[in-house]
């Protein structure tokens, strides 16, 4: 039972970053119909920004700010660099081929994920960057929290989960409650029929790439206070986040989130009771088996017809 | 002649799609409270001229004049914040969002403070769909949606409606339907470009029209004088 | 049909090895005809990574070397010796000495290697090496098949001051047992070579001494261990981990006690990083002491703290400082045999391994030993993490 319980809360944690990987690429599949590929890579810069952010105050044995301010800044600051980022990607990287055939901006967007994972690699090193979380106030992070049965439920776990929800409880009222979300959801669905409506097309994109990458920072920082990063941990993590993407269905908000979560779940369980050696084969075949019998996910409706 | 300055002009288009020549040489005068009906073929380019009109497409050449303003250069957003909206050609609903969300995109350039009115001009309008307004609009039947349709694009209360074949796809009580209710908008005083195949309903309440042939406006004139035409009922027999 | 494949595979097997031969010899020739003057300028040439993630290792060697040619070419040996540096980042990947080998290999003037300093990139360059005639002496590279087993990875030409995991996996393995008592280990390994071989080698020598094992195995690219650590079972003494990033030893130790798992991390020469693995309690081994406890190496460590007062001892550099020391001896005695010349770079590779140091940086004598291109009785050795974080010799 305790073991179940760890497991569970192991997926759970490792699952919300997932899905908040999954998240941006489905919000810019949704409205380009683009596999972002770099946007793993983005994660990857997410958590570098935090490190480095984290070193600039002082890194964690000796920081300048308390630990909840501390915390805030190093996550707000990687959102808003990878925000930026996004920007950039697709200003650059998309924008001139958004006319072009749909393998263009595909083999575009592997190359910006290259060209990021190398260049930080070159920048940085190829050497695993801890945050060394576990120094900050003397590993209360890690060691205090409460208990469920015999298993603890440490301060990070809850600061993680909770992040991470509450960043999807915003990008949800954002895209359902919002005049932009909704012109992003008519956007996703019918481009040319979003732009005869006055909406700016080029302005809902970037929306989606400054909200897609901002998430992708955060949880490059969140993953990153728990385990080691480096410049080439971005092709997982994007493969990940987008495995999760396609298990709830890719362009799907709700779906997104699901499938980060069960994708989590799955890893736990596959490494707690069947083995360790298997989980990142389990993930391809979770990809591949969707992709064939399941394309539109669990959540995806089989494309309804236009109307 | 009417001497003020029309509502839209045309004058000289000459809009491609790549390489391929669709408009050439369009000239179209609407004015204020007109309703004018636009005819032609099967891929004759009607579609493309509410395009061109709306910037969704740009033209090679030519300029597209709104209450005398040159708007050739101009994106979408602000024509339509000048007073244009389009029912487009199979209407063209948001299918996954609800009827109201599909009437708020509608007034996307409104300000906000304005959408509670503007929702009210419109249940009024269609007070089916006050009904359906939770309803998500790809579960309509084809009457609903002409309605979502229409509604939306008065949601920006424009002087000008351009509309693509409302007709069509509709059952014949639905398409009389549709045309009392476009007289009805175009009574209110919001001039109307209407595109349509179906040419004996559409003359019969319009007060001028254009026919199109590939791309060339080859016929122009009074509704009824249009009505009376050997031509035009020769090309529409001919087909 | 088999058979005539048969034949046909023998027959272009003798037809490569025939022009792979006449190769080899005709670069030989070509080298050994340029002979060299002992009273010019001759040069040690290191490979190692200076510049990536693998730099802290590279820096701190050639710290050790340059003191080495400084304080012995000319005092000790009478030689007129540059040592120059090649530079092979890790993420250029292994193949990437054997680029920078080529370019020392066409350099007369270099008559002996220092490095590689990884093992991958002993395999990928001692082929070349060989064929130059350049005796290669590595202060870091440890893998067991680069001088032994029956797929052996690097040529005679290869040399190291620094034992191999053959004795690493045993020695942590022994140290578990007889002073940790430990009853139930877990070994992790990340399926590639280097943590496989190690966790394989403790394993089999655990067993043997009747400890109750479990194996974990992960990818190499997983940093969130948290589902490994919970099928750590709570009463496991020891969870030896031989990863080659020390960041995720440290992980895998600070979510054990986010667990509550009451093991003790026990990681390889890989984790070996005060900055980055320093959970107190661990263990880490590694192929050179702290030679500071030394006494017969006080002065060089003074010598050495003199001209980089900013850094701090650590245990990867001084085994650099007796590469060099063996390169120097060997490079001389060469030159004597030559009468003042060293006709042939191999002449330099033949005297190598009959170089002795007494005594050596590492402490005790150093002398290769008559089976392989290892030292002699060579030790790993097992440094504890103390509370403030430093590393203390245990073994
Ligand atoms: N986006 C497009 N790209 C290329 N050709 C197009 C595009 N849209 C329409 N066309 C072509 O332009 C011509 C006119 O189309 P359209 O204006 O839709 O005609 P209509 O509305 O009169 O049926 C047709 O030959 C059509 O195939
Ligand atoms: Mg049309």
């Amino acid at each position: 039972m305790d073991t179940f319980v760890q497991l569970t809360l192991n997926g759970l944690t490792l699952g919300s970053v997932y899905a908040l990987i999954a998240l941006g690429y489905s919000l810019v599949y949704g409205i380009l119909k683009l596999l972002n590929f770099a946007h793993g890579d983005v994660f990857m810069v997410g958590s570098f920004i935090g490190f480095g952010v984290l070193q600039l105050l002082g890194g964690a044995t000796d920081p300048v700010l308390p630990l909840w301010p501390l915390l805030i800044v190093i996550t707000v600051s990687a959102m808003a660099g990878c925000a930026v980022l996004g920007v950039v990607i697709e200003r650059f990287a998309y924008r001139p081929l958004r006319d072009a055939p749909r393998i263009a901006p595909l083999i575009s967007a592997l190359g910006v994920s290259f060209f990021l994972a190398y260049s930080m690699q070159v920048l940085f090193g190829a050497e695993q960057r801890d945050y060394d979380a576990f120094s900050l106030d003397n590993g209360k992070l890690f060691l205090s929290g409460f208990d469920i049965g015999n298993v603890r439920v440490p301060l990070l776990r809850i600061v993680i989960i909770v992040a991470a929800f509450l960043l999807m409880i915003v990008l949800w009222l954002l895209v359902t409650r919002t005049r932009t979300g909704k012109a992003m959801k008519a956007t996703s669905y019918d481009r040319e029929a979003a732009a005869m409506m006055g909406i700016d097309i080029d302005r809902v994109i970037v929306v989606a790439f400054v909200l897609g990458s901002a998430l992708a920072g955060a949880a490059g920082v969140l993953f990153a206070l728990r385990a080691p990063t480096f410049p080439a941990i971005g092709f997982l993590a994007g493969l990940k986040g987008f495995t999760a993407a396609v298990i709830g269905g890719i362009g799907s908000v709700p779906g997104a989130m699901a499938g980060g979560l069960i994708l989590g779940f799955a890893e736990a369980y596959t490494q707690g009771y069947i083995s360790t050696k298997w989980s990142d084969l389990l993930v391809f075949v979770i990809l591949i088996g969707f992709m064939i019998f399941r394309p539109q996910g669990l959540f995806g409706r089989p494309d309804i017809k236009k109307v | 002649m009417d001497e003020t300055t029309p509502l839209l002009q045309l004058e000289g288009i000459n809009t491609y799609y790549g390489q391929i020549h669709i408009l050439q040489d369009s000239n179209m005068v609407i004015r204020e409270g007109e309703l004018v009906c636009l005819l032609g073929g099967n891929a004759s380019g009607k579609s493309t001229t509410l395009k061109t009109i709306l910037g969704i497409v740009r033209p090679r050449t030519g300029t597209v004049s709104l209450n005398g303003e040159d708007v050739t250069r101009v994106p979408t957003a602000h024509r339509i914040k000048r007073g244009m909206a389009i029912v487009p050609e199979n209407r063209r609903l948001f299918g996954p969002m609800t009827v109201r969300e599909n009437l708020e995109m509608g007034a996307y350039l409104r300000p906000k403070a304005d959408l509670r009115e503007e929702f009210d001009r419109v249940y009024e309008l269609f007070p089916l769909l006050y009904e359906r307004r939770s309803q998500l609009a790809g579960t309509l039947s084809g009457g609903e949606q002409q309605m979502v349709a229409m509604g939306r694009a008065l949601m920006s209360k424009p002087k000008l409606l351009l509309m693509d074949e409302p007709s069509m796809g509709l059952a014949p009580v639905l398409v009389e339907r549709s045309f009392e209710i476009i007289k009805q908008v175009n009574d209110a005083g919001v001039a109307m470009l209407v595109v349509e195949q179906n040419a004996n309903v559409s003359l019969s309440i319009a007060d001028r029209g254009y026919v199109l042939s590939t791309g060339r406006i080859v016929l122009e004139g009074r509704a009824e004088d249009l009505l009376e035409n050997e031509d035009l009922r020769k090309a529409y027999l001919g087909r | 049909m088999k058979r005539r494949l048969a034949v046909l595979a023998a027959l272009s097997t003798l037809v490569v090895a025939a022009l792979a031969s006449t190769a080899g010899t005709g670069t030989a020739a070509t080298d050994a005809s340029q002979a060299v003057s002992c009273s010019k300028r001759l040069k040690v040439a290191m490979i190692t990574p200076v510049t990536g993630g693998g730099g802290f290792i590279g820096q701190e060697q050639v710290t050790w070397a340059k003191f080495a040619v400084k304080n012995l070419a000319k005092k000790t040996y009478g030689l007129n010796v540059q040592l120059v540096v090649g530079d092979t980042p890790v993420e250029k990947g292994p193949g990437e000495a054997l680029v920078v080998a080529q370019k020392f290999i066409a350099d007369q003037s270099v008559v002996a290697i220092i490095g590689p300093a990884t093992s991958g990139g002993v395999a990928s360059a001692s082929q070349a090496l060989a064929a130059a005639g350049l005796a290669h002496i590595s202060p870091s590279a440890t893998r067991t098949s680069l001088t032994k087993g029956s797929k052996l990875e690097a040529t005679k030409f290869f040399f190291r001051v620094v034992p191999g995991d053959y004795i690493q996996g045993p020695t942590d393995a022994n140290y578990m047992v007889d002073k940790l008592k430990a009853d139930k280990v877990v070994l992790v390994d990340f399926q590639e070579p280097y943590s496989v071989g190690l966790a394989d080698a403790a394993e089999a020598v655990l067993k043997r001494k009747g400890v109750s094992t479990t194996r974990l195995s992960t990818s190499v690219n997983t940093t969130d261990f948290s589902s490994l650590v919970t099928r750590v079972p709570s009463d496991a003494d020891v969870v030896f981990f031989p990863t080659q990033q020390p960041a995720d030893a440290q992980t895998f130790g600070t979510q054990m006690r986010e667990q509550g798992k009451r093991a003790v991390m026990f990681g390889g020469d890989g984790a070996n990083s005060p900055s980055a693995f320093k959970i107190p309690g661990s263990y880490v081994s590694n192929f050179a002491p702290d030679i500071s406890g030394i006494p017969t190496s006080r002065a060089l460590i003074a010598g050495w703290q003199k001209d980089n007062p900013s850094l701090k001892l650590g245990s990867f550099g001084p085994p650099s400082y007796l590469a060099v020391q063996v390169a120097l001896n060997a490079i001389k005695r060469a030159c004597t045999a030559g009468k003042g010349q060293i006709k042939d770079r191999k002449d330099v590779f033949r005297n190598v391994k009959r170089i002795r140091v007494n005594p050596s940086i590492l402490g005790g004598t150093f002398r290769f030993s008559t089976k392989s291109n290892d030292p002699l009785n060579a030790k790993f050795y097992i440094f504890q993490i103390q509370s403030d974080g430093s590393y203390k010799l245990v073994s």
